[in-house]
């Protein structure tokens, strides 16, 4: 009886697991040629990096095809300055930095990229930061949860505050550990007001941020590991194009919803007969380090 | 008629370029029984059947048909999470108008019933969404739907021989079924995600002897079609589908076809039992087919430049089972 039993125990499993999703090969059509133009600049000290690239194959595991014929520039509308990208390799145009940071909040921007004749052209405000205070490690035993327990890690939870006043603020926090960023399909952590962002939290301002967004992904860190945040000031479009653009990566299952593209913000010019895609926006950043200790 | 009254709020939104969200002009708050907006529409229906001698005969029909429930659904596959909506100030009800003729013939003293029928549906105001849209727990989401036109048309044959050891049917079904909406796909006639071009069904079954009766049943119906994206962009390192002919249901995902085979027995029983005892023996999916539910698409997990395209099985293996039938 009892063998009849565990027979059937795993039939039913067997039932249950065995569907239900395969990797499948797919014939698709190459669709026509796109600029894709990458633009998220910031008030980072750093070099700032415009990415123009053609779209690619959907099943091509390799990175986009570059285009390396473009004129990039930024144009500072408010204080009527220009800073030149300088083409280095993979689509890559950059600015290095001088004395002279794109750090000016409420500065109007708009950005040129010049392929064939033709100049794309787009508009972008650069909106106040957030403000980060700490990052506080948090000690996991490893033994909560189900499975066997695991070695000690640590999570990282962001204190940070939001500008509290009537005005909605929209924010785009990345996280690194060790230098390397945090970038897979599930790791875009938006936010409205430091909130969620399930709802429009403008007349709820808490000030400072609260969970799920200030768990930082929930990832682990050792003993000695490089936690690094970064809370990047964007606009209210560009936080829906995140949401959207994860919308369309994290599509998948039994609740997939049809396909759709993402808006874009790039304005090709009448008569140019290749259409640009991409999102061009300019965030102040506030940025934080810690060692996990 | 169809009324559409308070309690309730209605929402009026002003026009724009179609497949954009329209944005709100104003809403307005009716109280209970008051009316909001009413539509009256005649449903006429006609039938014929013309009998041209005892074996052969043939039908005919046209009807109207106003539905004023509507579903929405944005999801690949149809699912719980489909959402209802009902005529209102915004949303026109759908009007459908259908004619269909048949001929109809028996063969051999009725043993052989065939027939063939010919079907065209002209929709009016059939209801779909815009791009990223947002279906669920929005209260304007008239503002998110589109209304456009369908039509469907095809023919379907059907045999079925009712006498003897073996019997059993078998039916074709050719059709097409596409939408016209402004805004959507390039302003072109587009495949509805119901569109099966082939649809073929047979059921045989066989007395074997007194008491045993085998059976067999095989479907064949084409993939309905999706959406597929035709590549990708790169944005900060994320890769994003793209599809850039912004056609919509480009694609169809494998087709469904499953065998599933059959036994009963039948135990003697007492003439003058009242009981009747059968014992079925069936396996569904004979040949283990993954039939896919839907194909999706992902970035993998592992490798973030690697995109594929994942198909989904609902049941992913076959499915034997054993069945005991008692009547009283």
């Amino acid at each position: 009886m009892k063998k009849i039993v565990q027979f059937l125990i795993i039939t039913v499993s067997i039932l249950f697991f065995s569907s239900c999703e395969d990797v499948v090969q797919i014939k698709l059509d190459e669709g026509s040629k796109l600029y894709v133009i990458d633009a998220f600049v910031n008030s980072l000290p750093t070099d700032q990096v415009i990415r123009v690239t053609y779209n690619d194959s959907y099943f091509n595991a390799s990175v986009a095809p570059p285009v390396a014929n473009a004129s990039v520039v930024l144009k500072d509308l408010t204080a009527n300055k220009s800073f030149l990208f300088n083409y280095t390799s993979n689509g890559n145009y950059v600015y290095t930095i001088t004395t002279d940071t794109l750090n000016k909040i409420n500065h109007q921007y708009e950005l040129n990229v010049s392929i064939g004749g033709y100049t794309y052209t787009s508009l972008a405000i650069q909106k106040r930061p957030a403000k980060i205070y700490d990052i506080l490690p948090e000690y996991n035993d490893g033994t909560g949860g189900f499975g066997t327990p695991q070695d000690p890690f640590y999570f990282c939870n962001l204190l940070a505050k939001d500008k509290t006043d009537a005005n909605t603020d929209y924010y785009w926090i990345k996280t690194s550990r060790n230098d390397t960023l945090f970038n897979g399909p599930s790791d875009i952590n938006v936010s409205i007001d430091g909130t969620n962002g399930a709802v429009n939290s403008a007349d709820f301002d808490s000030s400072f941020f609260t969970p799920p967004v200030t768990f930082l992904g929930f990832k682990r860190y050792n003993k000695g590991d490089l936690c690094k945040a970064e809370i990047h000031s964007i606009s209210r479009e560009t936080y829906f194009f995140f949401i959207q653009a994860s919308a369309q990566i994290n599509n998948g299952g039994l609740f997939a919803t049809t396909p759709e593209n993402v808006k874009t913000n790039i304005v090709t010019p009448a008569g140019a007969t290749t259409k640009a895609v991409g999102w061009f926006n300019v965030a102040m950043v506030d940025t934080k380090e810690i060692f996990v200790q | 008629m169809y009324t559409y009254i308070g309690k309730g709020t209605a929402y009026y939104f002003r026009d724009t370029i179609p497949n954009e969200a329209k944005p709100l002009d104003h809403s307005q708050t009716y109280s209970p029984w008051e009316l909001i907006k009413a539509y009256v529409n005649p449903e006429p229906r006609f039938s014929m059947n013309y009998i041209i001698n005892k074996t052969t005969s043939v039908k005919a029909s046209y009807n109207r048909m106003a539905q004023y429930i509507q579903l929405i659904s944005n999801t690949a596959a149809s699912t719980p999470l489909d959402v209802y909506t009902i005529a209102s100030n915004n949303l026109k009800p759908l009007i459908a108008d259908q004619v269909s003729m048949g001929l109809f013939k028996n063969f051999k003293d009725n043993m052989f019933e065939t027939s063939v029928e010919v079907y065209y549906k002209y929709l009016q105001n059939q209801l779909d969404y815009i791009d990223n849209a947002d279906l669920f727990i929005n209260p304007t989401v008239e503002n998110q739907l589109l209304q456009g036109l369908g039509r469907a048309y095809g023919a379907e044959f059907y045999v079925k021989k009712s006498k003897g050891k073996l019997q059993g049917w078998i039916s074709y079904t050719l059709s097409k079924t596409e939408r016209l909406v402004r805004g959507i796909s390039n302003d072109n006639w587009f495949y509805s995600r119901y569109d099966r071009t082939h649809v073929i069904n047979t059921s045989v079954n066989y007395d074997l002897t007194k008491r045993w009766n085998i059976s067999a049943n095989f479907v064949f119906l084409t993939g309905v079609p999706g959406t597929f994206p035709n590549s990708k962009i790169q944005v900060q390192n994320y890769n994003i589908p793209y599809n850039t002919d912004g056609i919509r249901n480009n694609y169809r995902i494998t087709p469904y076809h499953r065998l599933d085979l059959g036994a009963t027995y039948a135990f003697k029983n007492n003439e003058k039992s009242k009981y009747k005892q059968t014992l079925v023996f069936s396996v569904y999916n004979v040949y283990n087919r993954r039939n896919a539910f839907s194909i999706y698409f992902r970035t993998n997990d592992k490798n973030p430049l690697q995109t594929e395209a994942v198909r989904y099985s609902i049941v992913g293996t076959f499915v034997p089972a054993i069945t005991y039938n008692f009547n009283f």
